[in-house]
């Protein structure tokens, strides 16, 4: 029999808070200094590589890349944030109620649900920012509509399996009303489901913005953001690689702190859902 | 099971139905005035009211909707605006591409991850499960274009082993086609493996925690055929469903890999359309991705009794 | 030792556990002798599955075996080569486990299930393997066999699954069976009819028989020599028949006295208006629409049931699974709507109430829930629990008035202190009591318990029904006890109604019931539980 190696899951907490917290603070220091403006032009200096002055180096117009990828941080992260928040508002308060109440309500939220996840990947999201705008609230805003139906679905199959437990039940027995028994006793029980989603949906946006802003379809220069750095540096690929690499790495890099994060805490909250380690 | 199946399409038209609506009311919410935008410079009094004569423009909303929904149901996607051809041949010829990449990323990613994930269920906490779940959630990590543009830097540059940009059709010169289909199949494999190993180890070990795994190794049978038998078959439908709505996921991600490769495909198409602002474009390719990707999960659907005989009953 | 059988297996000083930490089997031995039927009795966290998995040597990780020997007819089985074991699996030795639902792989068709051992262990071509497995699938009572065989497990209800297991076992031949609680999971019918059948595959073959098992009554009725344990360790063993009637040591005796006993209840005084009538009482599911609008057939779940309850008196529910004894009991407490009859409380007409009085009635009846793990919010405390009924009724207006009130309650069912907790910190058996608090805390008249004990060890059964027996005495409620366990039911009712498939099939006192049953499915029910009979009587031996 093979030694058994225990992969703490502490460790992989820990692990991920750290990926996570290192970009948090960059991002969070962003906003109020970086160590260059990010469209502060250094003439001398154009695509140098890494220096005392320029700690990653510059881009082709002598931008200092350290500090576009700060301010980078902070606009992906907020932006994420932001979808975060409200997906979760409005797909746990749909959700529940769809779950608990049901009838005709929950059908054609369902049936809207359903409609708006058929459209694969960032494709709605692509649709929605070409209507909203290629701005900070346009993209969230897009980002919302391609992600909330998850957290509908996510909320009200959880309420639709609380809503049959014995202690729902027992509320009934009391005298007490729907109501007070969805709020009481449903939601809060629907929470840990809900947090496992919420993380997830963190990480969907950070990579769905990069993906947008590569494209070129994200916040508009010169508003840096890693996946418009990415794009960018595409033409100069052969010549200066780090450009290239830097912005990929840090998205992958805030993508595998959630990742670990949201492992974690699904198995502290209900090891019984979909990919338990 | 033909109740199943029937009940199961109807199902789907509804869900159709609506999504023609937010296809069709996201293009009306755009800003702007639809006939202005098409004609552009050339717009005079006369040929804006004549074109939005011809568009059947000054008709009232529900009206123009079911006149559209009348003409892609036919298979009528209008022309495009900017070389007045079929919207319907455009998507079909890039679709061919960006499915034949999509397609061979899936089968490659779940030959790969069916055998991993059920070598790390059966060898839980032991060093092969470790290496799997750690290689695992890094892939999980990565963006898919930097994927490219990191494999296209040490293939493509560095080793010269295949072309950077451009791309030939495979009807053409099959093998030279392959050479700048390798890469980007590669990063969509990478990507996508992850998550198909997750699902399959994540079922591998609920179903080898059920009884009838201990009693197949109670008759005495060998651990392998344990796996092949007992514990495959059965932890396999969750990953099946994966497997359709990894098909989309990608395929719906498919542009910035299009992008990174310069391939002439139909992500590429929708975000030049969107650039050049050739509605009727954009219009057919949300439509046909989601009509595609509703389809695709239906037959993923119908076809999990194959692998779960409970659901036929 | 048994003088009768030649030894087969023999367990010796078995030790098993997590190196380095607790122990799981500490030091346990016993012998089967070839044909001999021995029960391992225990409750659950005793280390009997344990000892069954290690002659297999089946341990799932981390458990290993840490010392001590395992001899098949004097092949040391402890510490063979995985080579060797495979052999003996299944050939020398058959495994069946609890839980029916899982024991057969539900992607392959029972033919292909039931033909692995042979295909593995023998030479046997296709058809013979399919002539030997139609035969025992008809000495199992099957009539169609060959339909059986193309089938797919879930197409047959647990007790068939087991017997189709047994069956497929049994077809290898094995020198011994074990069997792993093959029957906890069943209801008590079919429960007697799966352990039927293992007696006479296994007599038929020679087979000796490990069972492992909780209940003192399927010790009573099936086995030669039975072994105790607690804990691990070794408690007592001998003679399944001298063991049960002149127990030696204080967990057997506490054991022997957790099983319930009928006691000499006072008559209760039935004067005046009942509590609670019930009268001709429906309850039908409508049948499922087909695509095209049929309708299957509706299902009366209770079909025109009328009893009567008056006030202190416990009227038990008995039937197997599918009687619809607990949806009578839902219809009563209204969480499932009536399809027709009438519900009187206090004579007044409960369906017509208007919104006082239907909460009033609410107030007055109370429910006991089967599961002890879902009937508690997990998010909230079991003070905060107990207290929420309260807050419908006046008297407790004040924060002060409800601490009390709960303080009390939780002090009756003893589990004083501990209001600051959650139900994850509880146990199955203090959740139980929580539950049991809730229902009493606003003095009703009535409780429904559905199933109260039936998720619960046997000691902890004894406690609760003590506990329920104390509460009424105390505070003189009616009681309504569903349950299926017959043994329980005999030592807390006054009356009995016996259910089957949605009628009541016969009504009276308990001990006419019990005694001299009337309705041929009563007398079924009563002959498939197993009990222990006391020293006084005489005991019905098995080999």
């Amino acid at each position: 029999m093979m030694r058994r190696l225990t992969l703490r899951k502490p460790f992989a907490a820990a692990l991920g808070g750290a990926l996570l917290a290192v970009p948090l603070g960059f991002a969070v220091l962003a906003i109020w200094w970086t160590p260059y403006g990010i469209t502060q032009m250094d003439f001398v200096n154009l695509l140098a590589p890494p220096s005392a002055q320029h700690w990653l180096g510059t881009d082709e117009f002598g931008r200092d890349v350290l500090s576009r990828l700060m301010a980078g941080a902070s606009l992906s992260m907020m932006i994420a944030f932001e979808t975060m928040l409200a997906t979760a508002a409005v797909g746990a308060l749909l959700g529940g109620i769809a779950g608990y109440f049901r009838g005709i309500f929950e059908r054609a939220l369902n049936l809207v649900a359903n409609a708006l996840l058929s459209f694969p990947g960032i494709m709605l999201a692509l649709g929605v920012t070409m209507v909203a705008g290629q701005s900070p609230g346009g993209i969230v805003l897009a980002l919302s509509f391609a992600y909330a139906p998850s957290v509908y679905r996510i909320v009200r199959a959880s309420a639709l399996s609380v809503r049959s437990r014995e202690y729902v039940e027992a509320s009934y027995l009391m005298g007490n009303s729907s109501l007070y028994t969805l709020f009481r006793h449903v939601l809060p029980n629907c929470l840990s489901p809900l947090i496992v989603i919420a993380t997830s949906i963190f990480g969907w946006s950070i990579l769905a913005e990069s993906a947008l802003s590569f494209l070129g379809m994200g916040v508009p220069p010169p508003a840096p953001s890693w996946g418009n750095m990415l794009a960018d540096a595409r033409q100069f690929m052969d010549t200066d690689a780090l450009l290239s690499i830097v912005p990929g790495l840090c998205i992958a890099g805030v993508l595998l702190g959630v990742n670990l994060l949201g492992d974690a805490l699904r198995d502290r909250f209900d090891p019984r859902m979909e990919g338990h380690s | 099971m033909f109740r199943f199946a029937v009940s199961r399409l109807g199902s789907i038209v509804p869900t159709l139905l609506v999504v023609t609506v937010i296809v069709f009311a996201m293009l009306r919410l755009l800003p702007g005035d639809p006939a202005q935008q098409m004609l552009g410079d050339a717009a005079t009094p006369q040929a804006l009211a004549a074109l939005r004569a011809s568009y059947g423009l000054t008709d009232p909303l529900p009206v123009q909707y079911v006149h559209w929904l009348g003409h892609a149901l036919r298979g009528d996607l209008g022309r495009s605006l900017i070389n007045q051809e079929s919207v319907t041949a455009l998507i079909w010829s890039r679709f061919r591409l960006s499915l034949a990449i999509v397609f061979a990323a899936v089968l490659l990613a779940t030959a790969i991850a069916v055998p991993a994930g059920i070598v790390a269920a059966r060898f839980r906490k032991q060093w092969p499960d470790v290496a799997i779940v750690a290689a695992s959630a890094l892939l999980l990590s990565i963006p898919s274009f930097w994927l490219g543009i990191l494999l296209l830097m040490l293939f493509g540059l560095r080793l010269g082993w295949v072309p950077v940009v451009g791309y030939v059709p495979v009807s053409e010169h099959p093998l030279q086609s392959l050479s700048y289909l390798a890469l980007p199949v590669l990063a969509l494999t990478m990507i996508q493996v992850g998550a198909l190993t997750r699902m399959m180890r994540a079922s591998a070990m609920d179903v080898l925690q059920l009884e009838y795994i201990s009693h197949a190794r109670a008759t005495g049978l060998s651990e392998a055929r344990v796996m092949l038998r007992h514990c495959l078959p059965n932890a396999f439908a969750p990953t099946w469903t994966l497997i359709g709505l990894s098909l989309g996921h990608l395929l719906g991600g498919i542009a910035v890999i299009e992008t990174v490769f310069t391939l002439p495909g139909l992500g590429r198409l929708l975000v030049d359309s969107i650039f050049a602002r050739d509605y009727p474009v954009v219009q057919g390719c949300l439509l046909f991705t989601a009509v595609f990707y509703v389809l695709v999960n239906l037959v993923v659907d119908l076809c999990y009794f194959l692998f779960d005989p409970r659901v036929a009953a | 030792m048994n003088p009768h059988f030649s030894t087969l297996l023999s367990v010796d000083h078995l030790v098993l556990g997590v190196p380095g930490r607790e122990r799981i089997v500490d030091d346990v031995s016993l012998s089967v002798g070839t044909g001999e039927f021995v029960a391992v009795v225990g409750e659950s966290g005793s280390g009997k599955t344990m000892i069954a998995r290690s002659i297999l040597g089946l341990l799932p990780a981390p458990v290993s075996h840490l010392s001590g020997t395992i001899t098949l007819q004097g092949t040391e089985l402890t510490g063979l080569n995985p080579h060797a074991l495979r052999k003996l699996r299944g050939t020398r030795i058959g495994m069946v486990f609890q839980e029916p639902m899982a024991s057969l792989n539900p992607a392959m068709r029972i033919g292909a299930s039931m033909a692995q051992g042979l295909k593995q262990h023998t030479r046997m071509s296709a058809a013979e393997i399919r002539d030997a497995s139609m035969a025992i699938l008809r000495r199992i009572g099957i009539d169609d066999p060959a339909r059986c065989l193309a089938a797919y497990p879930h197409e047959f209800s647990g007790g068939m699954r087991q017997r189709i297991m047994l069956a497929s076992v049994m077809l290898l031949k094995p020198a011994l069976l074990i069997a792993d609680e093959p029957t906890t999971a069943l209801d008590t019918v079919t429960q007697r009819e799966v352990m039927e059948v293992m007696v006479e595959l296994t007599r038929e073959a020679g087979t000796a028989v490990l069972l492992i098992t909780h209940n003192l009554g399927l010790v009573a009725r099936y086995s030669n020599r039975a072994i105790v344990l607690c804990h691990g360790r070794e408690i007592e063993k001998g003679a399944a028949r001298t063991l049960l009637q002149a127990p030696r040591y204080p967990y057997t005796r506490q054991l022997i006295a957790a099983l319930p006993r009928r006691e000499v209840r006072a008559p209760v005084a039935r004067e005046g208006m009942p509590l609670l009538s019930v009268i001709d009482l429906e309850v039908v599911h409508p049948g499922r629409r087909g695509l095209f609008g049929a309708r299957s057939a509706p299902l009366k779940a209770v079909d025109r049931v009328s009893f009567d309850i008056f006030a202190g008196e416990t009227v038990a529910i008995v039937g197997g699974s599918g009687s619809g004894k607990t949806t009578l009991g839902r219809a009563i407490v209204q969480l499932v709507r009536m399809s027709g009859g009438q519900l009187l409380f206090h004579g007044r007409d409960v369906l017509r109430a208007d919104g006082a009085q239907l909460k009033a009635f609410r107030r007055q009846c109370q429910m006991v829930f089967q599961d002890p793990y879902s009937s508690l919010d997990p998010r909230m405390r079991i003070s905060a629990i107990v207290a929420e009924p309260l807050r419908h009724l006046p008297e407790f207006a004040t924060r002060a008035q409800r601490e009390r009130r709960v303080d009390d309650v939780l002090a009756e069912v003893g589990l004083a202190g501990f209001g600051r907790r959650f139900p994850h910190q509880l146990s199955g058996g203090q959740r139980q009591r929580a539950a049991i608090a809730r229902a009493i805390v606003t003095r009703p008249a009535l409780i429904v318990a559905d199933e109260p004990i039936s998720a619960l060890d046997m000691t902890l059964q004894k406690q609760v029904l003590a506990l329920f027996q104390q509460l009424q005495s105390e505070h003189g409620f009616a009681c309504i006890f569903i349950s299926h366990d017959l043994a329980a039911v005999e030592q807390i009712s006054d009356r009995v109604l016996v259910m089957h498939k949605g009628r009541a099939v016969e009504t009276g006192e308990r001990d006419a019931v019990f005694d001299a049953p009337q309705h041929p499915y009563t007398r079924t029910l009563l002959d498939a539980s197993p009990h222990v009979d006391l020293p006084s009587q005489p005991f019905a031996t098995s080999a």
